[in-house]
C-alpha cells in the first residue's frame, strides 16, 4: 500500500503550512494521495484523445451548424439541458450502446474488428422476441431465459465469422458485415412473413407482443429498464474476463501479436473464434434488453443503427470496458439531448449523427489531436518565453478565429437575401482565417498584419449599414472595436520594444 | 404468341435493369479497387456515394446542367475521400474506424444539407436528369436493343471505365506503383517513390469513382436526392470488389450479378405467375452477401493485396 | 517544498474551476430558480398562474418518418394544421422523428408537456406506424387527447384517441375509373408500396373502378392480380415508401416490358420514381406513359419543370386523400366543441377523398369526366359499394 507515502506528505504539508485551516490541509493530503495513486501519463493519453476528439467534433459541428444557418448556441443549450433533465432517457439510450460497444471492444482486444454487431443485435433481439411470446415461464426466469437465448443466437452469429477467420482466413471485417446484412434481411423476412402479428394491426411488420412475464421492469422513470443493470454486469464481467482470467489474457496476447502468442503456446484460433463468439453474444444481449425492456416486440427497423453506433462507442471508449460505459453514456446523452433539441429548437436530429461521425474520424487519427495538443503547448511556451509577443499573439489569434467563425456564419445566412454582403462577410472570414494561420505557423509578420482584419471589419460594417440595413450592427461593432483596440495596442507595444534596441528593424 | 413477345420484352428489360442496377455498384467497386490496391481499406464507399449523390443533385439544382452535377459529385466524393486519405495515410489512423466515421458523417451531413438547401427532410426537389443516349444502330435489335439501345451515358462511361481501370492498373507505370503500394510498400519506398502520395491518389480516386456512382443514382437513375438513398449499395459494392477478387473485370462481373439479382426482384413483382415469391424477396436480397461469405470461406481463394490495412511507417535510415 | 506548493496550487485551482463551473451552470440553466414573476411580467397579466412557463401551443403533431417536405402525407397534415392556425387562431408545434423508435419518446414528451406547465389540447400522430407508441402513452396519460391518422384504435379501450381513417378504396376506384376510360392499350397497373391491408384497399378499389368503366380490363380469377390490371409492389415493408430508385425501375418494367400505359403510383413519396419514369418514357414509347398521383395534387410533378408547371403533364390525375381536412376537423373539434373520440372516416361522400382535375395542365375529355363524376355520385350515394380488397370477383 502507499500508506507510507501518505504519512510522508501529510507531515510535509502540516509542517510548512501550519497557518492554513485543517480542512484545506486534509484536502491537499487527499489530493496528493489521489495524485500518486493515478497511473502514469501514458495511461491518460487515450482519455485525452477521446476528450479532444469530442471537443473538436463539437466545435466543427457548431461551425457547420452556424454555416447552415442554425442557431448553434441555442441548439447546444437545449442539447445540454435535454441531457441533464432526463437521466433515465440518457441511460436507456446508453444501454444497448454499452453492449454493442463492449462487443466491438472485446473483439478488438483480440485483434479482430467486429463491424457486424448490428446483425448480431437483430438476431439476438429476434430470438428474445420469439421466446418472449411463445414460451410461458414464471417472472424473473422468463426474461433471463430470453436474454440467455438471445446471447446464444447473437453468439452464433459472431462465432461463425470467428471460425471462418480462424480456420479459413476469411477477413472478419467482411464476413461480419455481410452476415450483418443477412441478419437484417432474415429478421425482416421473419417479422413481415411467418411471424407477423395477425389481426387488426396486420399491416405493420412486427411480431406479437411479448408476454408480461418476460418484460423487464422499469428501474425509474418511463424509460430506464433493468436491461441497464444487465449491461453494467456485462461491463464488470468483461473487465474481469480481460484482467483476471486466462482466456482474457490469451485473447489480449493474440491481439497484440498473433505469431508470438502462438509461439508461446496459446491456441490463437480458439481465442479468436471465442472472442468473436462472446462479442456476438454481447450484441445479442443488447438487442434482447431493448426488446424486453422498451419495444416489447420485434418491430421492423427498430434498431436504427445501434450496431453501427457500437463501433463509435468502442472507438471512443478506447476499447476498454469502462471507457465503453462512459462513451455509451455520452452518446446516450447526445441522443436524449438531441431529441429535446429537435423538439424545441427544430434543429434536425441528424446533427447528432454528424457529431458522431466527426468524433469517430478524429478518434481514428489520434495524431490530429496530438498535433493540436502540441500546438497548445507550443503556444503556452511561446507566452512563457516571449510574453510580449506571445500574449498579444494569442489574443489576436482568438480574435481572428472568432472572426473567421462569425464571418463565414454571417455570410452563409446572408447569401440568399443579399449576395454582395454575403461575399463581403465571407471575405472577412477568409482574411481572419489567413491571419490566424500565419500566427499559428509563427510568422513574424503576423502580428503587424493584425490591422487588416480590423479594417476588413470596418469595411464590412460600412457596407452593412449602407445596403444591409445594419442587420449585424451590434456584433459587427464589437468586432470592429476589439479589432481596432488590439491593433493599436500591438502597434504601441512594437513601437516600445523596437526603440530601445536601436533601429534593428 | 403473346407470351413469347412478353418473354422477349421481359428478357430485354431484365438485361437493361441489370445494367442500370449494376452501374453504381461497379463504379463504387472500381473506386474501392483503386483504394485497396494501394493498401488502404475503404469501407466508407457508402458515404462517398451518398455525398456524390447529394452534390450531383445540389449542383444540378443550382446550375440546371446535369453534367456539372456529375462533376460536382466527382469532386465531392474525392474531397470526402481525401479526409479518409489524410486520416489514414498522413496521420496513420485506423482505416476501418475512419471509414465508419466517413459513413456516419456523410449520412448526417447530407440529410442536414437536404434540410438546409430545400427545407425538406426526406426528398429534394426534382432536377434535370442526364439525358439518355440513344444508339440508333443497335436500338432495333430485339433484346440487345432494349438493354443497350437507350441508356444513361454513365452506363457507357462505367463500361469504358472498367477497361480503363484495367489498363491503368496493369499496363502503366502508375498502375505498377499502385500495386506495389499495396503489395510491398517498402520496395516502392526503396525505389524512391513516395508511398504516401501513391496511396493518397488511390484513395482520392476511389472517392471520385464512388461519387460518380452516387451521381448515377441521383441524377440519372432517379432525379432527386433522397435521405440515405444509397441504402447499403456501398457495402454491396464492397462485396462485389471482394467477390470479383480485386480485379476490374471481376468487379464488373460481380456487380452485374448483384445488379441482376436486384432487377430480378422487380421481375418477380410484376409477373403474377411468380407473385408467390414476393414473400421471399428478402432471401433474394441476401444472395450477394451469402455468396461473398461462401467465397471467402474457401470455395474460391480470394487474394487481397498483401499490405492492406497496415499504415506504412517509413523506416528510419541510419 | 515546491511539490507541496504545487499541490496546494492545484487544489486551489480545482476548487476555483469547480466553483466557477457551478456558477456558470447555475447562471446559465438556473435549475433552482424559484417560480418568480419578476421577469415574466407580461405573462402574469395574461395568465394568473405563478409558475412561469405556460404552454404556448394548443396542438402538437408528431409526423411520420418521412418528415416535412414529402409533398404528400406529412405536408398534407401540416397544411391542415396551418389552415387551423389561420382560421381558428390556434398555435401548434411539431417534431419530425427520424426513425420508428423515436415515436414513443416524442409522444410521451408531448403528453407529459415537458418544458411547459399545461398540457396540449390535442396530440396528432401522423401515420399508422405510431399506433403502438401511441397506445403505450395513452395508457400512461388518461386525460390527454390524441388523434391518429390512418390507423384504427379501439375507442372503448382508449377513450381519448380519435382514429382518422380513409376509405382509400373509394378514392382508388375514382382514379381507376378514369384510368379505365383513358387507357389506349387496355393495360393499366398500380404500383403499391407493399402488400398489406391498406394497399389491398387501394388495389381493390383501383381494379374495381377500371373494370366498372372499362369491362375490357377484366380480372383473371385465379390470381389476386387481374391479368391486364397488374398489381405490383415496390418493396416488402415500409422502406418502400421512400425507395425512389426501386419505384423507378419497377415503373420502367410496367411501362416498357409489360406495355401498361397508366400506372397508379400508390407508394407515398417513392411515387416520384414512377412519375419521372413516365415523363422520360413518354418521349420514346409508342404508347403513352401516364401516371396517377396519390394523396396530394401531384399533376404538376409530371410537367417538364415542376417549379413552373406548364402543360402537358404525364400525370393525368391524382387520388386526393384529404389528410388536411381530417387534421383540420380534429383540431377544430378538440379546441372548440370538444374532443370526440372514436372514428372519423374520410369518404367520397364527405369530401375526404377525391380526384384531381387540373385543366391548365391536361384537358380531359368532358365525356370521360362526366362518366367518372356519375360514378362518383353513385359511390357517394352508396349505390355502388367499392370492395375493400382484391378478392372482389
Amino acid at each position: 500500500m502507499s500508506g507510507e507515502y501518505i504519512e510522508d506528505s501529510a507531515v510535509d504539508v502540516s509542517h510548512t503550512h501550519e497557518e492554513k485551516s485543517s480542512a484545506f490541509q486534509k484536502l491537499v493530503i487527499v489530493f496528493n494521495k489521489v495524485k500518486h495513486r493515478l497511473p502514469s501519463r501514458d495511461y491518460w493519453k487515450p482519455l485525452f484523445w477521446s476528450l479532444g476528439s469530442i471537443i473538436l467534433a463539437l466545435l466543427v459541428s457548431a461551425i457547420m451548424m452556424t454555416v447552415m444557418g442554425y442557431d448553434a448556441i441555442m441548439a447546444f443549450d437545449y442539447l445540454i439541458r435535454g441531457a441533464l433533465d432526463q437521466p433515465d432517457r440518457v441511460l436507456q439510450y446508453a444501454t444497448p450502446l454499452i453492449l454493442t460497444g463492449l462487443s466491438v471492444a472485446l473483439a478488438f482486444r483480440c485483434g479482430l474488428f467486429n463491424i457486424g454487431p448490428e446483425g448480431q443485435l437483430l438476431i439476438g433481439s429476434m430470438a428474445a422476441a420469439i421466446l418472449g411470446y411463445v414460451v410461458a415461464l414464471p417472472f424473473l426466469v422468463h426474461p433471463l431465459v430470453c436474454i440467455g437465448v438471445a446471447a446464444l443466437a447473437g453468439g452464433l452469429w459472431g462465432f461463425l465469422p470467428g471460425l471462418l477467420r480462424a480456420y479459413r482466413g476469411a477477413h472478419e471485417v467482411v464476413t461480419t458485415m455481410m452476415l450483418s446484412y443477412v441478419a437484417i434481411n432474415f429478421t425482416q423476412y421473419l417479422a413481415g412473413g411467418p411471424l407477423k402479428e395477425q389481426g387488426e394491426y396486420a399491416w405493420i411488420s412486427q411480431t406479437t407482443r411479448i408476454l408480461d412475464t418476460s418484460e423487464l421492469a422499469k428501474i425509474f422513470g418511463p424509460y430506464l429498464h433493468w436491461g441497464f443493470a444487465v449491461a453494467i454486469v456485462c461491463v464488470i464481467g468483461i473487465d474481469f474476463l480481460l484482467k483476471r482470467t486466462v482466456l482474457g489474457y490469451e485473447m489480449k496476447a493474440v491481439g497484440l501479436n498473433e505469431e508470438a502468442a502462438e509461439y508461446a503456446g496459446i491456441n490463437s484460433k480458439r481465442s479468436m473464434a471465442l472472442a468473436l463468439g462472446i462479442s456476438g453474444a454481447l450484441a445479442g444481449i443488447g438487442g434482447a434488453g431493448e426488446i424486453l425492456g422498451t419495444h416489447h416486440r420485434f418491430l421492423d427497423g427498430w434498431s436504427g443503427g445501434l450496431g453501427w453506433d457500437g463501433i463509435t462507442v468502442a472507438v471512443l471508449g478506447n476499447n476498454s470496458p469502462w471507457g465503453v460505459l462512459g462513451a455509451a453514456i455520452f452518446f446516450g446523452a447526445l441522443r436524449a439531448g438531441g431529441n429535446r433539441m429537435h423538439q424545441f429548437a427544430h434543429v434536425p436530429i441528424e446533427i447528432v449523427g454528424l457529431i458522431q461521425g466527426l468524433v469517430v474520424i478524429f478518434v481514428a487519427a489520434p495524431r490530429i489531436i496530438d498535433w493540436l495538443g502540441r500546438q497548445t503547448i507550443d503556444s503556452a511556451s511561446w507566452i512563457k518565453r516571449e510574453p510580449r509577443e506571445g500574449l498579444p499573439g494569442i489574443a489576436v489569434l482568438v480574435f481572428n478565429l472568432f472572426g473567421l467563425f462569425l464571418g463565414i456564419g454571417i455570410s452563409a445566412s446572408l447569401f440568399a437575401t443579399n449576395p454582395i454582403l454575403g461575399v463581403m462577410f465571407s471575405m472577412v472570414g477568409i482574411v481572419s482565417g489567413l491571419v490566424s494561420y500565419r500566427i499559428l505557423s509563427r510568422q513574424e509578420t503576423a502580428l503587424s498584419l493584425s490591422i487588416i482584419p480590423a479594417i476588413a471589419w470596418v469595411d464590412a460594417m460600412v457596407l452593412d449599414i449602407l445596403i444591409g440595413e445594419a442587420m449585424f450592427f451590434n456584433m459587427g461593432m464589437v468586432m470592429v472595436i476589439v479589432g481596432l483596440i488590439l491593433s493599436v495596442v500591438l502597434w504601441m507595444m512594437q513601437a516600445l520594444t523596437v526603440q530601445p534596441d536601436g533601429g534593428e528593424v | 404468341m403473346q407470351d413469347i413477345q412478353t418473354l422477349v420484352a421481359l428478357t430485354g428489360w431484365l438485361l437493361k435493369a441489370t445494367l442500370m442496377m449494376s452501374t453504381p455498384l461497379v463504379l463504387a467497386a472500381l473506386g474501392g479497387l483503386f483504394s485497396e490496391k494501394t493498401g488502404i481499406v475503404n469501407i466508407g464507399l457508402e458515404g462517398m456515394m451518398l455525398i456524390g449523390a447529394f452534390s450531383a443533385v445540389a449542383a444540378t439544382y443550382f446550375t440546371d446542367n446535369p453534367w456539372l452535377g456529375v462533376l460536382a459529385a466527382v469532386i465531392a466524393g474525392g474531397m470526402l475521400a481525401s479526409i479518409h486519405a489524410i486520416v489514414c495515410v498522413k496521420y496513420k489512423g485506423n482505416q476501418i474506424v475512419s471509414g465508419a466515421g466517413i459513413i456516419l458523417f456523410a449520412g448526417g451531413f447530407t440529410t442536414l444539407m437536404l434540410e438546409v438547401v430545400w427545407g425538406v427532410k426526406g426528398v429534394s426537389d426534382s432536377v434535370t436528369r442526364l439525358p439518355n443516349v440513344v444508339i440508333e444502330p443497335i436500338s432495333d435489335i430485339p433484346i440487345l436493343g432494349v438493354a443497350l439501345g437507350a441508356q444513361s451515358p454513365l452506363v457507357y462511361i462505367m463500361l469504358i471505365l472498367v477497361v480503363v481501370s484495367w489498363f491503368v492498373i496493369y499496363k502503366t507505370p502508375f498502375g505498377l506503383r499502385i500495386q506495389a503500394a499495396g503489395e510491398d510498400p517498402s520496395a516502392l519506398d526503396a525505389a524512391g517513390v513516395s508511398v504516401s502520395s501513391v496511396r493518397m491518389i488511390g484513395v482520392v480516386l476511389s472517392g471520385c469513382l464512388s461519387g460518380l456512382g452516387g451521381a448515377y443514382l441521383a441524377i440519372s437513375y432517379a432525379s432527386e436526392f433522397g435521405k440515405m438513398m444509397t441504402v447499403g449499395r456501398g457495402f454491396i459494392a464492397l462485396a462485389a470488389l471482394i467477390f470479383g477478387n480485386w480485379t476490374p473485370f471481376g468487379c464488373l462481373i460481380a456487380g452485374a450479378l448483384f445488379g441482376f439479382l436486384d432487377g430480378l426482384q422487380f421481375a418477380i413483382s410484376i409477373l403474377p405467375e411468380f407473385s408467390f415469391m414476393l414473400e421471399y424477396v428478402n432471401f433474394i436480397k441476401m444472395i450477394p452477401y451469402v455468396l461473398v461469405i461462401v467465397a471467402l470461406a474457401g470455395i474460391r481463394k480470394s487474394v487481397p493485396p498483401k499490405a492492406i490495412g497496415t499504415p506504412y511507417e517509413k523506416e528510419a535510415r541510419g | 517544498m515546491s511539490s507541496s506548493n504545487k499541490s496546494v496550487m492545484a487544489v486551489a485551482l480545482i476548487i476555483i474551476i469547480g466553483i466557477a463551473g457551478l456558477g456558470i451552470y447555475i447562471i446559465a440553466f438556473n435549475p433552482f430558480a424559484p417560480p418568480t414573476t419578476t421577469t415574466t411580467t407580461t405573462t402574469t397579466t395574461t395568465t394568473t398562474t405563478t409558475t412561469g412557463n405556460p404552454n404556448p401551443y394548443d396542438v402538437a403533431i408528431v409526423f411520420a418518418t418521412g418528415g416535412l417536405g414529402d409533398k404528400s402525407f406529412n405536408d398534407a397534415a401540416y397544411q391542415g394544421a396551418l389552415d387551423a392556425e389561420d382560421q381558428l387562431g390556434i398555435t401548434f408545434t411539431y417534431v419530425e422523428p427520424a426513425s420508428v423508435t423515436e415515436f414513443e419518446g416524442y409522444i410521451r414528451d408531448y403528453a407529459l408537456h415537458a418544458g411547459y406547465d399545461d398540457p396540449y389540447d390535442l396530440i396528432i400522430c401522423v401515420g399508422f406506424t405510431q399506433a403502438d407508441a401511441l397506445m403505450t402513452v395513452a395508457n400512461e396519460t388518461p386525460t390527454q387527447n390524441f388523434a391518429i391518422i390512418d390507423m384504427w384504435i379501439d375507442p372503448v379501450v382508449y377513450p381519448t384517441v380519435t382514429s382518422l381513417l380513409f376509405n382509400e378504396n373509394e378514392g382508388a376506384a375514382l382514379v381507376g375509373a378514369l384510368a379505365g376510360l383513358m387507357t389506349t392499350t387496355n393495360k393499366v397497373a398500380i404500383a403499391a408500396a407493399y402488400q398489406n391491408d391498406m394497399f389491398d384497399r387501394f388495389a381493390g378499389g383501383y381494379v374495381f373502378g377500371a373494370n366498372y368503366t372499362n369491362p375490357g380490363i377484366a380480372g383473371d380469377l385465379s390470381h389476386a392480380a387481374p391479368y391486364n390490371c397488374t398489381v405490383a409492389y415496390v418493396g416488402s415493408d415500409w422502406r418502400a415508401f421512400t425507395d425512389i430508385p426501386a419505384a423507378t425501375i419497377l415503373a420502367d418494367a410496367l411501362y416498357n416490358a409489360q406495355g401498361n400505359d397508366i400506372v397508379f403510383a400508390a407508394t407515398g413519396r417513392a411515387g416520384l420514381g414512377v412519375i419521372n419514369t413516365a415523363k422520360v418514357l413518354n418521349e420514346t414509347l409508342d404508347h403513352p406513359a401516364w401516371a396517377i398521383g396519390v394523396d396530394s395534387p401531384q399533376m404538376y410533378l409530371g410537367t417538364a419543370n415542376p417549379s413552373a408547371p406548364d402543360a402537358p403533364t404525364a400525370v393525368i390525375t391524382s387520388m386526393l386523400k384529404r389528410v388536411d381536412v381530417a387534421v383540420f376537423d380534429a383540431i377544430k373539434n378538440a379546441t372548440t366543441t370538444g374532443h370526440t373520440p372514436g372514428i372519423w372516416s374520410g369518404t367520397v361522400a364527405n369530401g375526404g377523398l377525391d380526384f384531381e382535375i387540373n385543366a391548365d395542365l391536361r384537358v380531359i375529355p368532358q365525356s370521360i369526366l362526366d362518366e367518372v363524376n356519375a360514378f362518383k355520385a353513385l359511390i357517394a350515394a352508396g349505390t355502388v359499394v367499392v370492395p375493400f380488397n382484391l378478392y372482389w370477383i
